[in-house]
């Protein structure tokens, strides 16, 4: 399967400061709309030490749910939604040459069961790193996947000269931050 | 035509020759058959038994993603 997506056109809403001492700093947020499922998605593109963006996304009318990053929509446009998410790297390696991108595949609560999937290699992991694969080429960043946590690393090749220690400064700062990384 | 006392009897053929044609006439309805939800067929977790998953940097391993040049794509968002 290719995804040859166009995507939809990003806007930045703002940038909104984290000052509750943690490693996250601050977060860059942008929605764009898909005339397809005719909802808003919010984007965000979370800011840590070690020079990180953890990159999260969920479509607006769930802002308010717990659950919202684990929510399907099930109304199709999954690609062009996915690829818009991807678009956000360009801009943001633009400010900033040397950061690293991070993304962990949320666990699919099944509402009709009232069901949640494991956390390991799940559903939306399988999707989204045959994506970024696809999409994101080797020379500007050493991809590294994490099947155990459904986690995806790009290092940036420019950020350190020793990639293993730049991926284990990353590894350990996500894992002490988020101590239930693969929660809900 | 048919008097006043045959017609309990014509009823009863029309439901004998009704059933001998389509066995399953009385038991026909429109509900359609419900499909097991994803949760239930891939054995998934129910909600409230999700317990908080505490992962050391010790257990996690990264892996290389070898990146074929064959599956890059002309449009490539990043080179």
């Amino acid at each position: 399967m290719t995804f040859d997506f166009p995507g939809y056109e990003l806007h930045f809403i703002q940038r909104e400061s984290c000052g509750d001492g943690s490693e996250h700093l601050f977060t860059y947020i942008y929605k764009f709309r898909s005339p397809v499922t005719g909802y808003t998605y919010v984007l965000r593109a979370e800011y840590h030490t070690e020079d990180v963006f953890a990159i999260k996304f969920y479509c607006k009318k769930d802002k308010s749910s717990e659950y919202k990053y684990s929510k399907i929509i099930n109304k199709g446009d999954a690609g062009n939604i996915l690829i818009t998410c991807a678009k956000a790297i360009p801009p943001l390696l633009k400010e900033f040459p040397l950061v690293s991108f991070g993304f962990i595949g949320s666990r699919t609560i099944d509402r009709v069961s009232g069901k949640v999937e494991s956390y390991v290699n799940n559903q939306r992991f399988r999707v989204y790193k045959r994506i970024v694969a696809q999409k994101i080429g080797d020379i500007t960043f050493e991809h590294l996947e994490y099947p155990e946590v459904s986690g995806y690393l790009l290092i940036n090749r420019s950020s350190s000269g020793n990639i293993i220690a730049k991926e284990a400064a990353i590894r350990k700062m996500f894992t002490s931050s988020y101590a239930n990384l693969p929660d809900l | 035509m048919k008097s006043g006392a045959d017609a309990p009897l014509f009823l009863v053929a029309l439901g004998i020759l009704i059933s001998h044609f389509f066995p399953n006439f009385g038991s026909m309805s429109t509900r359609k058959k419900r499909l097991a939800a994803k949760g239930d067929r891939l054995n998934w977790t129910p909600l409230k038994d999700v317990m908080p998953v505490k992962v050391s940097a010790v257990q996690i391993k990264g892996r290389i993603v070898k990146i074929s040049k064959t599956a890059l794509q002309p449009t490539l968002i990043v080179p």
